[in-house]
């Protein structure tokens, strides 16, 4: 019999007392939305009683117009809405053939992705497992700073998810912990998560048995992009242009010589992310990194597993962040690569960045590639384990920049560029901060201001090369960074009508070198947007500070549109050196030369 | 419907305590979980689950006559039978007793042979037991009609056949567990190692498409494509699919080869070279 005959069978048995059946069944749980694409979602509810199951979607509240059915009477209902059109929002109700639990009205709602769609949110709790005034206050406190709204683009949960007071993650305690918690952002944000020790006491990922398997549908078969795992122990898909990797940290990594199933289809996984794809973000529980209060990755053998067996293939693809929880704190990394030891190896070579990361401290991490994907660019590690509990530690891993010990959550705001992530805690502060920054724009942007200026300047373009040179001006070091530590610059050329020369240079290249009171970049290929020499000598005017760039480039169509800026700036800080040529000696078709005074 | 609900979400809930081998659990949060256990039997001392729960927390511990004990004093409580058998099953295999563990799953199968995860248990019993045709059979059982097999239980399956040498068993495992969890990265390639230890590269080479068509264009299995032509002899469609695979690797920007595809891109231009003169890549 055919699902939607079977569906007309059940509705006429249902006879007249369709709607008293529809008003006397109750929605215990959700509804909840999982594996978004750009053309459906599944949507699942738990009902008090066996019915059969029925999602109805429409443009707006009081016009729901489509229906999709289950006729077989369940409690717990799954439903795949498909044929959907990307990046457009749906009103929803769900209930039985014979008509609506829940929805069908502002509250029931849900967007499908689609490519391109920036800028977008993701909230992450993990260990929230506590149904308890912290757990409150972090979910309230991602509420208000969202604007007052619990509904953002994805949800995930990074295991121990639920404890109740048996310390077991099972259906009762999920329906409280997790189902009523956060039943409101629920019903509109699609959720993904990973297994953690606490799911694995009474669920089994060999067999996907128990409770958590029961309740959640994750793609298996690359229903959201990536690679078929085969499991919802660990799996992989793709929002808007981002591609998760969800691993289990439990049973899987543990294999010293063949690779796991796990692994295998990891490798495979990551060798498919195609070349649209900007960013990467793999989740687990199990924090390759961490010194939290009972949970130390020096001495637990899955956390050694998943730094030894994982961590490698994750370097290998470039994997940008990677959230795990466990241990009851939040914890946060420098920018690293090629860590698989233990604490005690760790120096700063690991560290791909010496900075912090925060765009108002020491500056964002930079990443040269616009896409995912780039083989040892480095990955940040963030253990936010305090969703709901705060256990006292010496958070003192050397991997980590930051370590707090106070209860919250992560804020993920992703643009086609930028990843900003943010520790928000339970109190609504912001109390730690770091963003990744994709690809170099290239002088895309227009020219900062407030720059530092000096009495001198010269800047020349002629048959493929250019010169700047900026003189009797002042340049504090603390300003100018140290561009063989962490400090991104970025020298350009502007006229009028926009960007004409130069690009980003970006810290810890092999081209520089620290001289007497300033750096020195030689790069006698010139293959770095060009750039052959970059001088910055820092101090007063009478110590001869200075800077001086010569590069070659396919030069831009000239006459230069006046004023023209040559300017440097310290991307991290933003502090910024200029000189502007408003009479040029010459500029010309093929040739322009400016001198101050 | 409700009751069958209930009481398979129990079963498969026991399921998973009792299968968890303790060394999984070995991590300080059994402190608390053995605090929280013992609470609850003193808070609720005939209560047959908090007995189990303590069993189960013991298991994880190693301590396994003091998690038997747990369980017979639930069984004095009322405690559902299978539940309690699966359990004795579960402890009895961790501890190193197969055979004891077979019987307590025999029982509880006896009763209720649909509990599949059970029956895969159980396959472990008789591997542990040293029949490891008696195994397979369990594992090709649960993995048949379980209610989600996984490609880690599929390949316990595979190892348990070719143990005793029974590759073409071991491929029909592959392709059983297949038929159920999807054509998987992780079972395809062993299928394709163990199609060429049989001597059929055809038979490899339309795995290989079948694993294409499972997600985007993927220079691993261009490459592997080529390489099971090389190793056939057919060196000048060997050649075309290096040449596939490279051009693939190609579109990527350099900075984006990871170690495993720059390996790859070394190992199909020596492959080239080799058939440049005018021999085969192998």
């Amino acid at each position: 019999m055919s699902r939607h005959l079977r569906a007309t069978t059940l509705a006429v048995l249902a006879g007249l007392a369709v709607a008293q059946t529809a008003s006397a069944v109750g929605v215990v749980r959700g509804p909840y939305l999982q594996t978004p694409t750009d053309t459906s979602i599944i949507v699942r509810w738990r009902t008090d009683a066996p019915t059969s199951s029925r999602v109805k979607i429409g443009a707006a509240p009081g016009s729901l117009t489509t229906s999709f059915d289950d006729g077989s009477a369940v409690v717990d209902h799954v439903v795949s809405v498909t044929g959907l059109t990307a990046g457009t929002q749906y009103y929803y109700s769900v209930g039985s053939i014979a008509g609506a639990f829940v929805g069908d009205d502002p509250g029931y709602y849900f967007r499908t992705d689609t490519f391109g769609l920036y800028p977008f949110r993701i909230w992450t709790i993990g260990d929230a497992g506590f149904p308890n005034a912290t757990l409150d206050a972090v979910r309230d406190s991602f509420k208000a700073y969202n604007g007052g709204s619990s509904t953002t683009d994805l949800f995930l949960l990074l295991g121990d998810n639920a404890y109740g007071s048996n310390l077991l993650a099972n259906d009762a305690n999920y329906q409280t912990a997790v189902f009523g918690e956060h039943a409101e952002m629920l019903r509109t944000t699609p959720v993904y998560s990973t297994f953690g020790n606490h799911e694995r006491f009474v669920a089994q990922d060999l067999t996907q048995t128990g409770d958590y398997f029961n309740m959640f549908s994750f793609p298996t078969a690359h229903e959201a992009g990536g690679v078929s795992s085969g499991t919802e122990a660990y799996y992989s898909f793709n929002f808007h242009e981002v591609h998760f990797i969800v691993l289990d940290s439990e049973d899987y990594a543990s294999s010293p010589g063949a690779m796991s199933p796990m692994l295998t289809w990891l490798q495979a996984d990551l060798a498919s992310v195609t070349p649209t794809q900007v960013w990467t973000i793999a989740l687990w529980h199990r924090p390759p990194y961490s010194r939290g209060l009972l949970h130390n990755s020096d001495t637990e053998g899955n956390e050694i597993n998943m730094r030894q067996n994982v961590l490698p293939i994750l370097d290998g693809f470039g994997v940008d962040l990677v959230l795990s929880g466990h241990s009851h704190s939040y914890e946060r990394s420098y920018l690293l690569d090629g860590h698989y030891g233990m604490a005690n190896t760790f120096t700063d070579a690991f560290k791909k960045d010496l900075g912090d990361g925060d765009p108002d401290g020491d500056g964002a991490y930079r990443k040269e590639s616009p896409y995912a994907g780039s083989a040892h660019s480095g990955a940040v590690y963030a253990v936010n384990g305090s969703g709901s509990e705060v256990r006292m530690a010496t958070l003192d891993h050397p991997a980590h920049v930051r370590g707090l010990l106070e209860a919250g959550s992560m804020v993920l705001d992703v643009t086609r560029t930028t990843l900003t992530a943010r520790f928000l805690s339970s109190a609504g502060v912001v109390d730690d901060q770091f963003q990744i920054v994709k690809g170099v724009d290239g002088c895309l942007n227009a020219p900062a201001t407030g720059c530092g200026t000096a009495v001198r300047g010269k800047l020349t373009m002629r048959n493929g090369k250019w010169g700047w040179r900026w003189k009797g001006g002042t340049i504090d070091p603390a300003e100018a960074g140290d561009p063989t530590g962490e400090a991104d610059l970025r020298v350009c050329v502007y006229d009028q009508t926009g960007g004409l020369l130069g690009g980003d240079v970006l810290h810890g290249k092999p081209e520089w070198k620290a001289v007497k009171r300033g750096f020195l970049y030689r790069d006698r290929t010139a293959s770095r947007f060009g750039f052959e020499k970059i001088k910055i000598r820092t101090g007063t005017p009478s110590l001869g500070a200075g800077i001086q760039v010569k590069a070659r480039y396919a030069l831009p169509s000239l006459p230069a549109s006046l004023p023209v800026v040559a300017q440097l700036v310290n991307l991290d800080n933003g502090k910024c050196w200029s000189s502007e040529f408003a009479t040029p000696r010459f500029n010309q078709s093929d040739r322009f030369l400016a001198v101050i005074p | 419907v409700t009751l069958r609900f209930l009481l398979v979400g129990r079963l498969a809930l026991v399921l998973a305590v009792g299968l968890a081998p303790a060394a999984a659990f070995a991590h300080a949060g059994i402190d608390a979980l053995d605090a929280t256990s013992r609470d609850e039997v003193t808070k609720h001392p005939d209560d047959p689950q908090a007995h189990l729960a303590r069993a189960r927390v013991l298991q994880m511990q190693g301590e396994w006559d003091a998690a038997l004990e747990e369980i017979e004093i639930a069984a004095n409580h009322g405690g559902d039978p299978d539940m309690l058998g699966q359990s004795r099953g579960f402890i009895y295999l961790e501890a190193g007793f197969p055979r004891m563990a077979k019987i307590e799953f025999d029982r509880v199968l006896a009763r209720r042979p649909d509990v599949y995860p059970l029956v895969f248990a159980r396959g472990r019993a008789w591997l542990a037991i040293g029949n490891a045709e008696a195994a397979a059979r369990d594992f090709g059982e649960a993995i048949a009609k379980g209610p989600g097999p996984t490609p880690e239980q599929v390949i316990v399956h595979r190892d348990a056949l070719l143990g005793i040498g029974k590759k073409e068993d071991a491929l029909r495992a592959l392709d059983a567990g297949m038929a159920r969890v999807g054509h998987v990265v992780s079972l395809e390639l062993p299928a394709i190692d163990l199609e060429l230890e049989l001597g059929r590269p055809d038979r490899a080479l339309e795995r290989i498409d079948a694993l294409a068509k499972t997600g985007p264009p993927n220079p691993l299995w261009i490459a592997r494509r080529g390489e099971i032509l090389d190793k056939a002899g057919r060196g000048a469609e060997a050649r075309a699919e290096y040449e596939k695979a490279l051009a693939l690797i190609a579109q990527k920007p350099a900075e984006r080869l990871g170690k495993p595809i720059e390996d790859l891109k070394r190992r199909l231009e020596l492959a080239l070279a080799s058939t440049d003169k005018g021999g085969t890549g192998k």
